[in-house]
């Protein structure tokens, strides 16, 4: 092997574990992808070093996850019988009263279904997705009450950005603004959840909406669910 | 040809896939290493089948690896709600590129592990964003000297162990906090280019103890 040739060597070697470590980026990390796509060899160097870093993530310990992840990652996935999905689960019927859009947050004692017996969190998910194939899953937990959403996946209208509202007895609130990818943990409370409020996604321009009420352009709309 | 030594090296690392996975993998792991290999047999099956659709298998492998997943990607973002969206992207990526999970020439569990660890990493450096990276540590169970002693026992212990210790944690800060030379510059005080050249280096180092 000439000195160039292990030059080259190392460089490759470098290369494949900075791509495994989310040290390339932007022009670096396209170019690395070209190569390695024709490439085995490249592929096998790059595979060794996930094998090899891997190591430390399976030292950590094991953690139990919260319930709703496994129904949000399928409603995601499957929306075309996110019907099913939902009975699958067992939807409970959303309970009696309005929702104040003055955020009245609800004791979880007197909310039957949010404290089961033996006690635990509940969850329920919710998939906003247009006809134009935009979509936000929505997976809300009760202990402490908070709405996790996103990623926001697909095509935004160019220019525009999507807000997201809580709707209840005429009255929107606005949640928070995706562009394409991001997530969000919010607060919203119990209250959203058994009221049965809207969720309402629209097409905002960036900043979100200029007055207190979502525009016209409406790309999805929903209810969460709760998940047994 | 290039790596030409990459097929003894993954055999004697232990990384490779449990079909190929012979008598000197369970020799060099062990009791404690059969039954990781039994893992991940069962686990690369799982993968395969939802490479295929199987959507009885994907909830077969979500009960199987979503704790020690979820474990990793609270590690990684140190927040339970960015962890909880970190392994629901991660599983929806497992579900979509499980097809191409062989080709990838990887084990099941290492594989599982990077993509969670993939899905967890943007939600780290979201958070890192807003605050800079000395204080994004803080409270997060920060990695320090001691945290060397978690990095198991295969070979990437072995390796990192061999490094100059601030080197070490340079690499294990990018692989479990996401950080970038930017932020390990910040972080070790170094401009950001002294911090590649070091990264680098040590990664030239660290391949030649994984020979």
């Amino acid at each position: 092997m000439t000195g160039t040739e292990a030059f080259a060597q190392d460089d490759e070697i470098v290369l494949a574990a900075e791509q495994v470590l989310g040290l390339l980026s932007g022009e670096a990390a396209d170019e690395w992808a070209r190569r390695r796509s024709g490439d085995p060899a490249l592929r096998q160097e790059q595979s060794l070093w996930a094998a090899a870093f891997a190591e430390l993530a399976l030292a950590v310990p094991e953690e139990h996850p919260p319930p709703g992840i496994l129904p949000a990652a399928e409603a995601r996935l499957f929306p075309e019988d996110r019907q099913s999905l939902l009975r699958r689960l067992g939807v409970l019927p959303a309970l009696a009263g309005g929702f104040a859009a003055a955020a009245i947050l609800l004791a979880a004692t007197n909310l039957g279904w949010l404290a089961p017996p033996g006690g635990g969190e509940r969850s329920a998910v919710a998939m906003l997705q247009s006809e134009d194939g935009v979509s936000l899953p929505l997976l809300w937990m009760s202990d402490p009450a908070r709405l996790m959403a996103g990623p926001l996946t697909g095509d935004l209208p160019a220019g525009q950005v999507a807000q997201l509202w809580l709707v209840s007895e005429g009255m929107a609130r606005p949640l928070a603004i995706f562009a394409r990818g991001d997530s969000a943990v919010l607060d919203v409370e119990a209250g959203a959840v058994t009221s049965g409020a809207e969720f309402r996604l629209t097409a905002e321009f960036p900043g979100g909406s200029s007055g207190d009420a979502p525009s016209e352009r409406v790309l999805a709309t929903g209810r969460l669910e709760v998940v047994e | 040809m290039r790596f030409v030594t990459l097929a003894g090296k993954a055999a004697r690392t232990g990384l490779r896939d449990e079909v190929d996975g012979g008598q000197q993998d369970r020799e060099q792991h062990g009791e404690q290493g059969g039954a990781r290999m039994t893992d991940d047999a069962e686990i690369g099956r799982l993968i395969g089948r939802i490479g295929l659709g199987d959507r009885r298998a994907f909830a077969a492998l979500y009960a199987a690896a979503s704790p020690r997943l979820f474990g990793l990607c609270l590690r990684v973002t140190g927040d339970r709600d960015a962890a909880a969206l970190a392994l629901q992207d991660a599983f929806v990526a497992i579900w979509t590129d499980a097809a191409g999970f062989r080709g990838d020439g990887i084990v099941p569990w290492a594989w599982l592990s990077t993509v969670a660890r993939n899905a967890a990493v943007p939600y780290r450096r979201a958070r890192r964003a807003r605050m800079p990276v000395t204080e994004d540590a803080a409270g997060l169970g920060d990695l320090g000297p001691e945290d060397s002693a978690a990095d198991g026992r295969g070979q990437m212990a072995a390796g990192l162990a061999a490094l100059d210790p601030e080197r070490a944690e340079a690499l294990r800060r990018a692989y479990l906090d996401g950080e970038e030379y930017d932020d390990l510059g910040a972080r070790f005080g170094v401009p950001a280019g002294t911090m590649r050249h070091w990264v680098r280096r040590s990664l030239l180092r660290l391949r030649e103890v994984l020979t």
